[in-house]
């Protein structure tokens, strides 16, 4: 049986840990609140948006802006995959990275080239542990739900679809369902889909445009472009604090039933060790008895 | 008639303003433009520039980036990706950032049509800070 003193230092090195997890968890707790705020607080814009591009879209095709290009054969594709910096949020990064490399292993056959374009550090390990093709270095941009990020992202990925580099711009991030549940999701940024709109209501009213429709709308699609990719980030965001807390969470459990069950050990040993001193001390009385 | 206008300045980050206006002043793309009740429906780019609304309790005054606004009989919706309000703007700052804008404007040094673009979005922006202090002080 393992001696007292180890064991008792095994449960004040759990018990540090607990401290940890359960400070990690905290603070995921807080950061998730206010990531979720934000998540609220962009909706009307990105609803808006979408309502207006919707409508502007119902009749628009390749003639009034690039980035309603559509080939029947795709030749080449980008994806931009959001992870986190940072680690220590369960299976947040690893089910999202599993289904880039199903993804990517697909893709392979339908797409001449297939490129990536990864934000956080932990996607940016993976993709060079695994060998995938990184086609747009974003190491520069923090794994944050930002505006200017947002923007950064989208002007890249509509640069080179303007270009005539890629054919299709997809965006894999985790929707935040709520803290326990974050699905990993596919979205398709480009090239715009005027059929995603209509099964909204979008009743077509009568309005003027300023400068005309075709510029106005020319002039919407980086906007409305960067506002889809905000709202991934924000998603992402809000799904890696509830990632974390949910693994905090279960790690400051895992650290009680290990104390528990130590403490249990510890007294076992204690006792043993009690037992046997009374039994030679009895066993000694007993032989000088004679 | 709709008496008022609902005025709201949305971006991605927030909500920025949200009320029962009389009238908008918007720097739409084609020149500056004011919104009376009853407007009929209109979609509009607008440049980076000021927002003046007359509300019940006076003038609020807005600098925004560039964007676009949906106007209707009784509601003018703004969507930029920046709006500040007269608090938000910290003068020393935006006057600083001014000049620097204007000196490099004036050397006139840009790789392409786009940078000129947003150098000038960026001036307007700059401009419309530092206006809508002036003003808002002005008043007081």
């Amino acid at each position: 049986m393992a001696n007292v003193k180890e064991i008792r230092n095994r449960v004040k090195t759990v018990k540090n840990t607990q401290k940890i997890t359960r400070a990690m968890k905290l603070v995921a707790a807080a950061k998730l609140r206010r990531a979720q705020d934000a998540v609220v607080a962009s909706r009307p814009y990105t609803a808006k948006m979408r309502e207006v591009v919707g409508e502007l879209c119902l009749n628009a095709d390749e003639e009034v802006s690039p980035f309603f290009r559509n080939p029947e054969q795709p030749k080449s594709a980008l994806v931009i995959v959001l992870t986190s910096d940072r680690g220590l949020c369960g299976g947040y990064n690893s089910a999202l990275l599993r289904k880039l490399k199903t993804y990517v292993r697909e893709g392979a056959e339908s797409y001449d080239e297939l490129g990536t374009a990864v934000i956080g550090r932990k996607g940016r390990e993976f993709v060079r542990r695994e060998n995938i093709t990184v086609s747009v270095d974003l190491s520069e941009y923090p794994a944050l739900a930002d505006v200017e990020v947002a923007s950064a992202i989208a002007t890249t990925a509509m640069d080179s679809f303007a270009a005539g580099e890629i054919d299709r711009v997809m965006i894999l991030f985790n929707r935040f369902q709520s803290a326990l549940s974050q699905v990993p999701t596919f979205e398709r940024l480009l090239p715009l889909d005027p059929e995603a709109f209509t099964n909204e209501d979008i009743t077509p009213r009568d309005y003027k445009y300023e400068p005309n429709e075709q510029e106005l709308l020319g002039a919407l699609i980086p906007q409305y472009v960067t506002s889809q990719v905000y709202a991934a980030l924000l998603e992402s965001v809000a799904s890696e604090q509830g990632a974390r807390m949910t693994a905090m969470d279960n790690a400051t459990n895992n650290a009680n039933d290990l104390i528990d069950s130590l403490t249990l050990q510890m007294n076992r040993a204690r006792q043993a060790i009690i037992t046997t001193e009374l039994m030679e001390i009895t066993a000694g009385s007993e032989a000088l008895k004679g | 008639m709709a008496e008022a206008i609902r005025l709201e300045i949305v971006t991605p980050v927030a909500a920025a303003f949200s009320d029962d206006v009389s009238e908008v002043v918007l720097p739409g793309v084609l020149g500056e433009m004011d919104v009376m009740p009853g407007h009929v429906p209109l979609m509009t780019l607008l440049n980076a520039g000021s927002v003046r609304c007359v509300t019940a309790a006076g003038d609020r005054l807005f600098a925004i980036s560039g964007g676009f606004a949906e106007i209707g009989p009784d509601r003018v919706t703004v969507m930029v990706e920046h709006c500040e309000g007269t608090d938000d703007v910290d003068m020393e700052h935006a006057r600083i950032e001014l000049s620097e804008l204007e000196k490099r404007m004036d050397v006139g040094d840009f790789a392409s049509m786009e940078e000129l673009h947003e150098e000038n979005e960026k001036l307007r922006r700059a401009r419309a800070r530092i206006e809508i202090v002036e003003k808002a002080t002005a008043r007081r």
